[in-house]
């Protein structure tokens, strides 16, 4: 099946709800880091990767796509 | 814990000067003569670079109710809970990407300025244009009433008190009106960017120097036992259904607002676009969460606050910096004017995106077809300052009926962007399948609200029509579909 951009941005819309959203992230209170629950670090951490390793590395695949038309 | 704070009179100084520098942008850009064409005045003939795009859509987005309010939110619900609010910033730049990987190259390549001019064209109804323009409008709209409100309230808070509520409002339209009139989009984009500049040094001034002065961990660690403070999120399905339907109203519903159109079409092509996801996706996902973290330490801080006294528990925070520190002072007056920065970006992008729609959409497709460039521009600029008087009186009246209304901002615009963003990327959409979807979608929005009812298992009811939308468009458009209808799109879309 051609992969084209209508195709690519379905396919991130559907990653970032499912990764974006902590249901996998074990909430605990303890251990603490910088005074801030380890479970609340993890959760931005992830939030800020999808930013890059999946919204970015996403629209460089559709600037391909653009360019081979 | 000091809640209150005597600021030097060096505070509305360093106000006013801000403000004089934003409208030398207007004058910088009049001065050279930039903005005499549509197309210069309305998207800056797609020659700003995307670090200017990319700051200034960031600052067109975080409103001065984002700077000032979001601590506030966090504060309510505990704290960490409102790490959704990360987790929807970031989804924003997909909806940057849903609209602009079409919308840049149809504007490049069909001279498409305004969303009604790919409206008009792709569907071939100025009735279903008009339709679905008002519910993208309502969504501008009310931005636009809430920056109106927030001007006044925030002039005055950040200048110490020694503006009052009524000059810091005709202060900040007075500006953001000559800003625009003289500078077009260029000036709005230019002024966007020095003010997202602003508000990015303000944050990392709160990161890096007002959380430490607060006591950092010492004291976020403390908020652990503080009464009221959500530690943990509930694994309920409630829970995640609720995070869920707020990613996907943000995500979809911010390529409601006309502002951001007229952002996404100003980049020259969608590399620039792409380019600017180096450094957004950073701004989106950590700024939110500074305002968690601002949160948390209100609750460490101020526990037991009202929920009118905590509006103003980043106040608090800032004048208990202030207090303790010069370092708090400078970097408190510094957020201060960010704060000031984000609604001003807000409130230019809003007036000048909602003229640019008014004149070229209304007012040339449907009253005058044969305006030249000169007097489309002089009624754009004729309906800037109609909004800036209004927005003044709205500043005088805020309690306005209207306001209730407010809580459906993403929720009506969502309507139009189901057939708007389906019909960029599928041919056979059509316009009964665009009516169809469009007018059930906010049927069912309106009726949610006027019923009282409006989540399910804590999962939005707009979002819900939003998705009810997106399966008629393509359900009617693929029943009564036409093979020569299907051809004329082919040739916009190809």
């Amino acid at each position: 099946m051609k992969l084209g951009v209508g195709r690519l941005l379905l396919i991130l819309v559907l990653l970032y709800i499912l990764l974006a959203t902590p249901w996998y992230i074990p909430k605990v209170v303890e251990p603490l880091v910088l005074g801030i629950p380890l479970w609340a670090v993890v959760t931005v951490a992830i939030i800020l990767v999808l930013g890059y390793a999946l919204v970015y590395t996403i629209a460089l695949k559709i600037e391909e796509v653009m360019k081979r038309g | 814990m000091a809640k209150e704070f005597s600021w030097g009179i060096d505070l509305p100084i360093v106000v006013i000067l801000y403000i004089l520098s934003i409208i030398y942008i207007g004058y910088y850009s009049w001065r050279r003569r930039l903005g005499v064409s549509i197309r210069d005045f309305f998207i800056a003939s797609k020659t700003l670079g995307y670090v200017a795009l990319g700051i200034g859509l960031f600052a067109t987005i975080a409103s001065g109710n984002t700077f000032l309010g979001y601590a506030g939110q966090a504060y309510r619900v505990g704290g960490y809970p409102f790490l959704v609010v990360p987790a929807f910033y970031v989804s924003i730049l997909i909806g940057f990407l849903l609209l602009g990987s079409k919308a840049i190259t149809l504007s490049n390549k069909r001279g498409y300025v305004t969303p009604g001019d790919y409206l008009k064209e792709r569907f071939g109804s100025t009735a279903l244009m008009v339709w679905l323009l008002i519910l993208m409008f309502w969504c501008t709209f009310v931005q636009f009433f809430e920056q109106s409100i927030a001007m006044g309230y925030i002039g005055e808070v950040t200048s110490g008190g020694y503006l009052s509520y009524e000059v810091s409002a005709a202060l900040f339209t007075v500006s953001v009106l000559i800003l625009m009139l003289l500078g077009g989009f260029r000036g709005t984009a230019l002024a966007n960017f020095y003010m997202g500049v602003v508000m990015v040094l303000a944050m990392l001034g709160v990161l890096f120097g007002i959380i430490p002065i607060l006591g950092g961990a010492e004291t976020l660690a403390k908020a652990l036992s503080v009464k009221g403070v959500r530690a943990v999120l509930a694994s309920t399905p409630e829970t995640y259904l609720g995070w869920v339907s707020t990613v996907l109203l943000i995500m979809f519903g911010v390529t409601a607002y006309f502002q951001v159109w007229n952002f996404i079409v100003a980049n020259r092509d969608f590399k620039s676009l792409r380019e600017q996801f180096k450094f957004s996706a950073l701004i989106y996902a950590v700024i939110p969460t500074i305002f968690v973290i601002l949160g948390v330490l209100g609750l460490a801080l101020f526990p037991g606050l009202s929920r009118a006294e905590s509006e103003k528990v980043q106040i608090y925070l800032i004048n208990e910096a202030a207090s303790r520190s010069p370092l708090g002072y400078v970097l408190g007056e510094l957020l201060l004017i960010g704060v000031i920065a984000a609604t001003l970006s807000t409130a230019a992008a809003v007036i000048f995106a909602m003229s640019t729609t008014l004149a070229k959409d209304f007012y040339v497709k449907l009253v005058n077809p044969r305006a030249d460039e000169r007097k489309v521009l002089n009624v754009a600029k004729i309906i800037m300052i109609a909004l800036g008087i209004f927005g003044y009186i709205i500043v005088m009246t805020p309690k306005l009926t209207l306001w209730e209304w407010v809580v459906l901002k993403f929720q009506v615009g969502l309507q139009a962007v189901a057939p708007l963003l389906l019909s960029m990327y599928i041919p056979w959409v059509n316009s009964k399948g665009a009516w169809a979807g469009s007018v059930v979608g906010f049927a069912i929005v309106v009726g949610s609200y006027l019923g009282g009812v409006t989540k399910i298992y804590n999962f939005d009811l707009g979002v819900l029509g939003f998705l009810v939308n997106i399966i008629l468009v393509l359900a009617v458009s693929y029943i009564t579909k036409k093979p020569e209808e299907i051809s004329r799109v082919s040739e916009i879309l190809a």
